[in-house]
């Protein structure tokens, strides 16, 4: 008997044990591995995922926290939200190494879309969680800042 | 098959370089590695516009040890500078030559036909003609010289674009970074790191280790490591190895920073420079000398991801995926151990998170080399935890910099530098010695590290000498026996030595009553150090009056004093805690390929910077490194990242000049001259931390 659970709207059964940490689950059972592995610690954000709509470390919860829950991973986020702010990333160069950059795309996909109009300050302030060291947080920043002018000039054209 | 590998960029046939057997494609060959800088895409930029193709028809072929030409490290900033330069010389040799096959092929001369895309036109008319159609022509056996003329800078239309880093966005999926490579077998390991480099494994019951899922668990020496069918299996097994092994000859605590170790260790010293009339002021305090001590402590490289190699040992050979800066060099140590010869090793460089200089990637592909060897034929998959990364990569020095100078008539008349450090260099191969943590502790034969540092004006010793013009005498005094495991970060000795001798720079322009750029200026002849310095000073308001607890400041360099100049403003409050608002640069790198590339570099140089200057030292307890977690190496993050501008002093009548490590240096004598002024008080000690400036208000009271 597997776990079962949903991930990125599928309902898929894992065959490993329930305390097997959910990032291990995503990366090596179901091939998953836009999901990073940073710390182990909830320190660095690299693996934060979304478990029912709600930014987690992938790397603490255990499977069997996460049984009959949505999960939601940097795979299943294709929406015109990510266009947007796929596109912030690349016109502002938001990254080097990237790696850090799945997770910070999950918790800004997060916060973007769970407010109406969201905020500036609410969205860096909710970049606390995650750590860069390349020092692409300043460009980071300013993806979000040109993700927010689109939204909201969206927004106004509807 | 060509010797790929054995030579340098340059001296090697034109197929170590290229590969056309893709119609619509060529194949840029590269020892250079990407390591988040970018740099893979430049180098596509410049062969790009060499052969009027459009960057997407350049692919890389990039430190693959069977394939692409060695180049060195991909280190010191020095890519662009020179395998930048080969690349295009040895596109423009590409482009003469297919021109000259297509001229033969279609019977007319080189100078009636052009190309665009890869397809020949005569007279404007499109030929039958392609690269592609004409590379079975070309000889892609003899060797390279630089026989072609690149193009005209005028003609540039790819080289200074801002071609997008359309590879941020592929990084973003999986299947991007070394840590997602997965091989049919593939088992997963790791070694159990010592608690000090001195300690000795005295005993373990490996039985007890076992388990579910357990393979092996592989024992040499003081080297002892598990190998399992999956990660969760590892992870279990290696908690309970670690509760049961049993080490000696850990030190005990001493109450002694690396800092107090640096200060009482023996050295040997090395004059760096003796100007006539240098001798050095002995330090009187007549009112006209002056002198300080500054220094920064051990600081981790600290990448966002855990070091990760895969190994796989066979009768035929053995291959290996690192992300390490010289894949060459890793080959080599990995047969010596080993002790297979060189070309039955092939190393393949795969993406790591960022490393700015070396950490513990060589030792991850290492240790799966070594488990895998109890293998055989089975992929082994290491990955570090972040405590072994904390505690057991190869650190940045800590360096103490002593400088006394004379001032006669608002101008430094003598200038006596004494910068003292240990090594900057430890990677693979380096002095002779493997350097790598696993052999180390599998076998004595490998256990001694090289205790020698990079050649003068490199490692502890570069930027000691300062670019301005006055009188210097510099000495550099070498730690070799340092008892940390150290090699080169980002810049290496350059941001101390930079740190100090920006700060003393404003220390001594306050003695003279002098405007701190004016006081720069005054002793910098160089027109492009002028017109940076100058130019930060414009755009950032520099001489503006800053309000009650804030300040700004100026620090400026130009990295190894032969590339890349940079001069950086600050803006700084002080109050609960020290808090950058928004720096300022203006680089200078010669001819730019890539600007959204440069400012990429120098704004992560200066933000990194601001981390290690505000908040970064390795904890240690004597000679004990004691982190578990970020918890205890806090590093800068997104609330305290300040705004940012870089302007890019674009020349193209200069060569290009790296730009990964220049902002560094400047932007700690920026940050520490800008909390100077905004508290009144100098802490010329890293970090910046607020408890150090509660310590000198007090002591200055």
């Amino acid at each position: 008997m597997g776990i079962k659970l949903t991930v990125n709207g599928t309902p898929v059964e894992v065959c490993v044990d329930g305390s097997t940490p959910l990032i291990l689950a995503l990366r090596n059972e179901l091939g998953l591995k836009g999901t990073r592995f940073g710390c182990g610690g909830e320190d660095c954000g690299a693996c934060i995922v979304l478990v029912d709509s709600e930014p987690r470390y992938s790397c603490t919860l255990q499977l069997h926290d996460v049984a009959r829950n949505r999960v939601t991973t940097i795979e299943g986020l294709n929406d015109s939200l990510a266009e947007v702010l796929r596109e912030a990333i690349l016109a502002e160069s938001a990254g080097q190494c990237g790696y850090c950059l799945s997770g910070i795309f999950v918790t800004l996909h997060h916060c973007l879309s769970t407010s109406a109009q969201p905020k500036y300050a609410e969205v860096a302030e909710a970049l606390g969680r995650h750590l860069c060291r390349c020092g692409a947080n300043a460009a980071i920043l300013r993806a979000v800042k040109r993700a927010l002018e689109r939204i909201q000039a969206g927004a106004s054209n509807a | 098959m060509p010797e790929a590998g054995s030579n340098s960029g340059w001296n090697t046939p034109l197929t170590d370089r290229f590969d056309l057997s893709s119609p619509g494609l060529v194949a840029l060959k590269t020892g250079k590695v990407e390591l988040g800088q970018g740099i893979l895409l430049a180098l596509r930029q410049i062969a790009a516009e060499e052969l009027d193709l459009s960057v997407d028809a350049i692919v890389t072929v990039s430190g693959d040890t069977s394939a692409s030409p060695f180049e060195g490290g991909t280190v010191g900033s020095m890519s662009i500078e020179t395998s930048g330069r080969d690349v295009r010389d040895a596109a423009a040799v590409l482009r003469s030559e297919l021109f000259h096959a297509a001229a033969h092929k279609l019977g007319v001369s080189v100078s009636e036909i052009t190309a665009e895309g890869g397809q020949f036109f005569v007279a404007g008319s499109r030929s039958e003609e392609t690269f592609w159609s004409l590379a079975t022509e070309i000889d892609f056996d003899r060797p390279l010289a630089r026989s072609a003329v690149p193009k005209s800078q005028k003609l540039y239309k790819t080289v200074g674009a801002n071609v997008p880093q359309a590879h941020l966005l592929e990084r973003l999926g999986g299947g991007a970074f070394i840590h997602d490579l997965s091989f049919d077998g593939m088992l997963h390991g790791r070694v159990l790191r010592k608690p000090h480099p001195d300690a000795r494994l005295e005993s373990v019951d490996t039985d007890a280790i076992g388990g579910p899922g357990v393979v092996q668990v592989v024992r040499e020496c003081d080297f002892i490591g598990v190998v399992a069918e999956s990660e969760q299996a590892l992870a279990t097994s290696m908690a309970r190895l670690e509760r049961r092994c049993r080490w000696s000859g850990v030190p005990n605590d001493s109450p002694q920073t690396p800092l107090d170790i640096l200060a009482n260790a023996e050295v040997t010293e090395r004059v760096l420079r003796a100007d006539q009339g240098s001798s050095g002021p002995e330090p009187v305090e007549d009112g006209e000398t002056f002198s300080a001590v500054y220094s920064k402590p051990l600081i981790g490289h600290g990448s966002i991801g855990p070091s990760c190699g895969i190994a796989n040992v066979s009768d035929s050979g053995v291959e290996v995926w690192s992300h390490s800066q010289n894949v060459f060099a890793l080959r080599d140590q990995i047969a010596h151990v080993l002790g297979k010869p060189a070309q039955d090793v092939i190393v393949r460089h795969r993406l790591g998170a960022g490393c700015y200089g070396h950490n513990g990637a060589d030792d991850a592909a290492m240790d799966a080399a070594l488990l895998a060897r109890a293998m055989p034929g089975r992929p082994v998959r290491v990955q570090w935890t972040r405590k072994d990364e904390l505690r057991c990569e190869p650190l940045g020095s800590p360096m103490r910099i002593s400088i006394s100078a004379r001032l006669r008539e608002g101008r430094i008349a003598e200038w006596k530098l004494i910068t003292r450090s240990g090594t900057h260099m430890q990677r693979p191969g380096w002095g002779e010695q493997v350097n790598l943590l696993g052999p180390a502790a599998a076998n004595a034969e490998f256990a001694t590290a090289a205790r020698i540092d990079l050649p003068d004006h490199n490692g502890g010793s570069k930027n000691a000498v300062a670019l301005y013009d006055f009188p210097q005498h510099v000495t550099y005094e070498f730690a070799a026996d340092l008892p940390f495991r150290l090699s080169a970060l980002r810049s290496l000795g350059a941001f101390g030595n930079v740190f100090a001798i920006e700060n003393f720079m404003d220390e001594l322009a306050e003695l003279a009553g002098c405007d701190p750029v004016e006081f720069r200026l005054r002793h910098l002849a160089d027109p492009r150090a002028r017109r940076v310095v100058s130019r930060v000073a414009e755009i950032s308001d520099y001489s503006k009056p800053c309000e009650a607890g804030f300040g700004r400041g100026l620090g400026f360099a130009r990295f190894k004093n032969t590339g890349s100049y940079c001069a950086v403003v600050a803006l700084v409050s002080v109050d609960e805690t020290v808090e950058v608002q928004k720096l300022w640069a203006v680089v200078d790198a010669g001819l730019v390929i890539n600007p959204a590339g440069v400012i990429s570099q120098i704004e992560g140089g200066m933000l990194q910077a601001a981390s290690w200057v505000l908040k970064e030292a390795v904890p240690t307890e004597g000679t004990r490194l004691i982190a578990e977690s970020w918890k205890d190496y806090p590093i800068l993050t997104f609330a305290e990242t300040p705004e940012t501008k870089v302007e890019i002093i674009a020349d193209p009548d200069f060569p290009s000049s790296g730009v990964g490590e220049v902002s560094l240096g400047p932007t700690a004598g920026a940050i520490a001259n800008a909390v100077a002024n905004a508290f009144g008080v100098r802490v010329r000690e890293l970090p910046l931390t607020r408890e150090r400036l509660m310590k000198a208000a007090f002591e200055a009271e």
